[in-house]
């Protein structure tokens, strides 16, 4: 099923493990060099960056061949051609992968390439497609993602286009159809996650565990989203369908819903020291503040960010001094990773150039301007 | 922590089955580090405590409040910075470590409020007249002073790019490319002067080990902004971007040279698609300056960008293989 070398897969999970022991000190140095000398790990994965490079590249070929194809027809076939282009990327993606590419992003780029020139062009070709059909003819592509790729876009994709199917679905079914929708994916993603937690042990550490930890993660969204007041009216509006007003009970219930399940996420994290859970909750967090200011401005938007941020300083503040120790299992100090300190340190630096720098001078002529106006708070105001 | 992959090649008598056991017991104690939320947490709290601040003192102008929040500012600004001198190491040429995770973003803080408290002198009472230069002079040289003094990345990038706004470009990493006027000549040859200044400051800093690790910083500001630079000037120069594509060429060799020296794939990457940029606008320059658009020309680029992706791609790989050795970012 698995277009990889899965023996090689296994290998490198191994490697990897053996790694982390060792930057943990369980076992010495030379016992890792025994492990990756017995485990060969052929598989073609390049560095970060230069991933990112061959990406581009891969994706400037296909462009350029497809722009071929194009050249030779007359105007007519142009969706056939493009079809044909696919079909070749993805024999293409076939050869690379056979010749041991793996997250090379020759083959990234040629999996989504080779997806959107077939999946597009097939749209183009069944002009006047129903929206479901649309969203029906898109899976067989992302679960071949799925299956013999691993991908972890497709897996989101996947998700999200299923939450999408049931939307149109009842979309189809009037207005009743549109009041139970938030219902039907609420459950239908509350089952997901349930269980893709409860198997979390089984998939943990298999050869598809990056796939369902996106799922896990994607799930946990969408439960979110499904019951959020604002995701509720925007897709509704989409769908051209009058927003379900509802009784004023489901209206209570949603409101609940939005400011209350980022917490439980939190809650639910901690108490599983879960660190995806955990995560989702703090973002979800934004999702709240913004919801609720959308739809009502209890005071200015500047002193909200001024009473938030004290708020938050405060908490970190606390947060940092508590865990001076460890307590309950938990610590502020950091636990290595692959990922070198300094790395993140420039990351962050080049993240805080980004958001409050207020390069306020830039043209003086033009007015004075000073703090707070520009990037600070426009960064700031774009989120919350 | 994979227990189950440890078992496993405990299994096979890779390592010895001892250390899964104390990898095992290890886990179980399970410290979980909430390190980067926390650090996000109190991120996101300057960031907005920092702005929030900046508007409401903005709207409260002309109101008697304003005073009440000049005053604030200054507080909190001169708080955080109590509280840093009193925490930080002597100073020393080496790097320092910061003295506790708070520090970091206390800093930040004080610094933010600083520079809203100074740019608020000048927009209410004009402490430096008509002078914008100086206005913008002064924060650049107090940032780069507290960037040195307490060892901070950050405020270091803060002051670049404030040097950056005194030269008059836009230099923080998503407004380089949207926030210029790239067709003023003025602006290219600033842009080419202060990356090579840049470049400069990041060379001697790690040379004369005036806090080495700075180095880093000034360098990718210094030759994105020179490789911008260069391909504005060829875009702009119409009958001379030859000599902006030379120019440019010398500058990519001499980044991915410095970049093989300190294995650093990332100055690699983006050296060559900057170089990649030029080159395809010189070829197609030259394809189209022909006999215009016509189908046989089309076909000449199309065939360009296939052959010279792989040609790239190929380089790239080689790279990679060269510098795989002990990997670097």
């Amino acid at each position: 099923m698995l277009a990889y070398n899965t023996a090689h897969l296994k290998n490198r999970d191994l490697r990897t493990a053996a790694e982390e022991a060792c930057r943990k000190g369980y076992i010495p140095e030379e016992t890792l060099q025994t492990v990756k000398a017995q485990l060969p790990d052929p598989l073609y994965t390049p560095n970060m960056f230069v991933r990112i490079g061959l990406f581009l590249l891969t994706a400037i070929i296909q462009l350029a061949f497809a722009g071929l194809m194009l050249l030779m027809t007359d105007g007519n076939g142009v969706e056939g051609m493009l079809f044909i282009t696919g079909l070749i990327a993805y024999g293409i993606l076939e050869f690379f992968v056979r010749s041991g590419h793996y997250r090379s992003g020759v083959d990234d780029a040629l999996l989504w390439g080779s997806i959107g020139f077939m999946y597009g062009s097939l749209l183009a070709m069944l002009s006047h497609v129903e929206g479901g059909t649309a969203l029906w003819l898109l899976l067989p592509f992302l679960l071949l993602g799925i299956i013999r790729f691993k991908d972890t876009f497709c897996t989101a994709l996947l998700l999200v286009n299923l939450a999408a199917i049931i939307v149109w679905y009842c979309s189809q079914m009037g207005d009743a159809g549109m009041a139970a929708a938030p219902f039907i994916v609420l459950v239908g993603s509350g089952l997901g996650l349930w269980m893709v937690v409860r198997s979390e042990k089984s998939w943990h550490h298999s050869l598809y565990s990056n796939c369902w930890h996106v799922a896990k993660s994607v799930l946990l969204l969408l439960l979110y989203a499904a019951g959020n007041v604002y995701m509720i009216g925007e897709v509704a509006n989409h769908m051209d369908a009058p927003m379900p007003a509802g009784s004023p009970v489901a209206t209570g219930f949603f409101w609940l819903w939005t400011v209350l399940i980022p917490f439980a996420y939190i809650g639910w994290g901690i108490r599983k020291k879960d660190r995806i859970i955990l995560d989702a909750g703090l973002l979800l967090i934004a999702a709240v503040v913004f919801t609720v200011r959308y739809y009502y401005s209890i005071m200015p938007l500047e002193q909200v960010m001024v009473l938030g941020g004290l708020v938050l300083v405060s908490l970190a503040a606390w947060l940092i001094r508590y865990l001076k120790t460890p307590k309950k299992g938990f610590t502020y100090e950091v636990i290595p990773d692959d990922t070198p300190e300094w790395a993140k340190r420039q990351i962050e630096s080049l993240i805080i150039a980004e958001t409050m720098a207020r390069p306020a001078a830039v043209a003086p002529e033009q007015g004075f301007e000073f703090g707070g106006g520009q990037s600070g708070g426009g960064g700031a105001s774009s989120s919350y | 922590m994979d227990i189950p992959s440890l078992e496993n090649l405990a299994r096979e008598g890779l390592i010895r089955e001892e250390a899964v056991t104390v990898a095992r017991a290890e886990e179980e104690k399970g410290l979980f580090s909430v390190h980067w939320e926390v650090s996000l947490v109190l991120y996101l709290g300057v960031l907005l405590l920092s702005g929030g601040l900046g508007i409401l003192i903005y709207k409260n102008i002309d109101t008697i409040g304003h005073q009440a929040i000049l005053a604030l500012i200054a507080a909190i600004s001169g708080g955080c910075f109590y509280y840093c001198f009193r925490k930080v190491a002597p100073f020393r040429v080496q790097k320092i470590e910061s003295p506790n995770a708070l520090f970091d973003y206390v800093l930040l803080l004080g610094c933010l409020t600083l520079l809203s408290f100074v740019a608020y002198l000048q927009f209410q009472y004009g402490v430096f007249g008509t002078r914008y230069g100086l206005a913008t002079f002064i924060p650049m040289v107090l940032m780069f002073g507290v960037a040195y003094r307490f060892d901070h990345l950050g405020i270091l990038s803060i002051a670049i790019t404030n040097l950056a706004a005194w030269a008059g470009i836009a230099l923080t990493p998503k407004s380089l490319l949207t926030a210029n006027d790239f067709s003023s000549e003025s602006l290219i040859f600033t842009g080419l002067a202060l990356g090579v200044v840049l470049v400069a400051a990041g060379l001697l800093s790690e040379r004369r080990s005036i806090k080495p690790h700075f180095s880093f910083t000034y360098r990718n500001f210094g030759t994105h902004l020179l490789l911008v630079a260069c391909l504005a000037g060829m875009f702009h120069f119409d009958g001379f971007n030859f000599v902006w594509f030379l120019l440019l060429a010398a500058i990519v060799t001499g980044v991915i040279r410095m970049a093989m020296k300190e294995r650093s794939f990332y100055f690699i990457l983006f050296a060559q698609l900057y170089g990649y940029v030029g080159l395809s606008y010189m070829i197609l320059y030259l394809i189209f300056s022909g006999d215009g658009a016509g189908e046989g020309t089309i076909f000449l680029a199309i065939l360009y960008f296939i052959t010279s992706a792989i040609g790239l791609i190929m380089l790239m790989m080689r790279f990679n293989r060269k510098l795989k050795k002990d990997a670097g970012v």
